[in-house]
């Protein structure tokens, strides 16, 4: 494995450990609406089987569960998963499965087994999120569905790379926002038919924010004097603004659901 | 919460792709083309190459 992806797969393993507890009862992260969205997009059967990429503490997955056959979560992170365990086993749910694993490499399953594939405010840490979406295809079957929701950065490239750069301050396991138009072309070429796009805004405060990721102090001042920047200056398109004195910026999400298709003869 | 056998069936190591199957004491997946052994821990099976340990 190159040190480049070995070093920032240790920086995520750091980040959501250290995260663990405090990203698992973030509220855009709990979400119950939001998550129902998902699940909505697959519309899962009694027979259903579904993948979560990612699946941390297992908001998605668990949601599945009473709604699907049978529900997996994957993730590179031991803290989380355990989370996502007390969790199950609190529920009393028999259905979800959690695997540690690296979802970045190939992923610990055959070839077309889920009916469907879901990951969710993940694709931005990954550094070949093409690949990802290429091993989130072949473990589907033909006619299954992919769903992959995240933050979209702006088209505009400078603008894009001005927002990224205050995410990466937060959150050093923060590889990259794609522009929307990017991220539905890495899953149209994973051979994938994409079939919707929504995409809906998220006020982001950013005191709350900066709380989750536990971000250092020196940092989180760089954060915000960035942010201040950006009320003044319009450089990131994220919508920087103070509500009351608070400060907040917007976080664009897309959920974009696709199709496998069935190979050509 | 035991493995079950229709997750064990879709389950392939990571490294060969290999079919695996559970250790007796159910505490582990073996991969006998690897000779490795991915840990089951608190009911989560670790399906990291670096962490499996050789098939003894």
């Amino acid at each position: 494995m190159p040190n480049q992806a070995a070093e920032h797969k240790q920086l995520i393993r750091e980040e959501f450990t250290r995260q663990a507890d405090a990203f698992a009862a973030s509220p855009t992260i709990k979400n119950p609406d939001r998550i129902a969205i998902l699940v909505d997009s697959v519309n899962p059967g009694p027979t259903t089987r579904v993948l979560e990429i990612a699946t941390g503490p297992g908001h998605i997955a668990l949601a599945f569960a009473p709604r699907c056959g049978e529900v997996v979560g994957i993730d590179l992170t031991a803290a989380p998963l355990k989370i996502a365990e007390r969790m199950r086993a609190e529920r009393g749910i028999i259905n979800a499965r959690f695997i540690q694993g690296d979802v970045e490499g190939r992923l610990p399953f055959e070839d077309d087994e889920f009916d469907a594939a879901v990951c969710r405010f993940s694709f931005h840490h990954f550094q070949n999120p093409a690949a990802v979406a290429r091993e989130m295809a072949r473990v589907c079957r033909a006619g299954g569905r992919l769903v992959v929701e995240d933050i979209g950065a702006s088209e505009h490239p400078e603008r894009a790379a001005y927002h990224n750069r205050f995410e990466l301050l937060r959150d050093t396991s923060h590889t990259r926002f794609l522009p929307l138009s990017d991220l539905i072309a890495i899953i149209a070429a994973a051979g994938l038919e994409i079939s919707s796009v929504r995409t809906d805004d998220i006020a982001n405060p950013v005191e709350r924010w900066l709380a989750t990721s536990y971000t250092p102090d020196d940092k989180a001042a760089e954060v915000r004097a960035m942010i201040e920047r950006d009320i003044r200056e319009d450089l990131s398109g994220t919508d920087a603004r103070r509500i009351n004195g608070e400060l907040y910026f917007t976080h664009r999400s897309a959920i974009i659901v696709a199709r496998k298709l069935a190979p050509r003869a | 919460m035991a493995l079950s056998p229709e997750l064990l069936d879709i389950l392939a190591c990571p490294k060969c792709k290999g079919d695996l199957h559970l250790t007796a004491p159910q505490d582990g997946l073996v991969c006998e083309a690897c000779k490795l052994v991915y840990p089951i821990k608190d009911d989560i099976p670790i399906m990291l190459i670096d962490e499996a340990k050789p098939l003894a």
